[in-house]
């Protein structure tokens, strides 16, 4: 049963996301999640404050052949959704009417809303050089670039963290912005350069940024960006 | 940090930590709500 009490429904949406809940609980709020707008959203403010603490986990290795049982799954023939059926059915077209039309566009409204989102997504760790002890954690995808600190780092007094991406291959940073005191970077677009194998480094400048559009202070953070 | 790191349940948390289960729940409900509050501010 779901709550409606804010305070219950948030903190059942918290269970949920740090995975405590027992399996038939779990289920039902993942069902719940389709229909049910607040729970979605405490989900994902959950979502957004708690994954960064993963990076906390010391790495595991897969037991060997798990590659093989995941390939073995997905290369089964996957059947395909009816919606596009109806969407690529000539004769449907052939013989539409202004009405059939309309049926169709709604089908197909249907379609496109129930098609799951889809397009690249990366992730990057940062850390300073040399070192192990992740600082940052970029996450982007279609709906833009997420940074944010893991652990506390702030610039030094009137000093400003920028961020920069490195497309792979090329030398010349580009700025992504200065990174607010708060230690949480945004942008709605995914910037060009970021893409599978560029770099993304955080330099330490005056307040505001830097004055050249290049980095002037040194590297703190540093990072390679990585498909998933 | 043990739930969600380690990919512990409830349960498993009380067993890992010698307290009632009862206890456990509370405790994580206490936790979020009041890290909800703090991270709102």
């Amino acid at each position: 049963m779901i709550p409606e009490n804010p305070d219950d429904l948030h903190i059942l949406a918290g269970e949920y996301v740090l995975g405590v809940l027992d399996e038939p609980d779990a289920s039902e709020v993942a069902g719940a999640l389709a229909t049910n707008i607040e729970l979605r959203r405490a989900v994902t403010f959950w979502e957004e404050h708690l994954h960064p603490l993963s990076e906390l986990a010391s790495p595991a290795e897969p037991p060997p052949g798990t590659w093989e049982a995941i390939e073995a799954r997905v290369t089964k023939p996957i059947p395909r959704p009816a919606a596009s059926r109806l969407w690529n059915n000539i004769a449907l077209w052939r013989w539409s009417t202004a009405g059939f039309a309309a049926a169709a566009a709604a089908s197909l409204a249907l379609w496109i809303v129930m098609t799951p989102a889809s397009g690249p997504s990366f992730v990057a760790v940062l850390h300073p050089p040399q070192q192990d002890q992740a600082g940052w954690v970029a996450t982007a995808g279609r709906s833009g670039l997420v940074v944010r600190a893991v652990t506390a780092a702030t610039p030094p007094t009137d000093r400003s963290f920028e961020l920069w991406a490195i497309a792979p291959g090329s030398t010349r940073p580009r700025s992504l912005g200065v990174i607010p005191p708060n230690g949480e970077l945004k942008l709605s677009l995914l910037p060009p350069d970021l893409r599978d194998g560029a770099t993304l480094a955080i330099s330490v400048e005056p307040i505001g940024g830097s004055p050249t559009h290049q980095p002037t202070g040194p590297v703190v953070f540093v990072g390679s960006v990585k498909t998933v | 940090v043990l739930a969600f790191v380690d990919g512990l349940s409830h349960s498993e948390v009380a067993e890992r930590v010698r307290a009632p289960l009862g206890s456990v729940k509370s405790w994580i409900r206490r936790g979020l709500l009041s890290l909800r509050r703090c991270l709102q501010r």
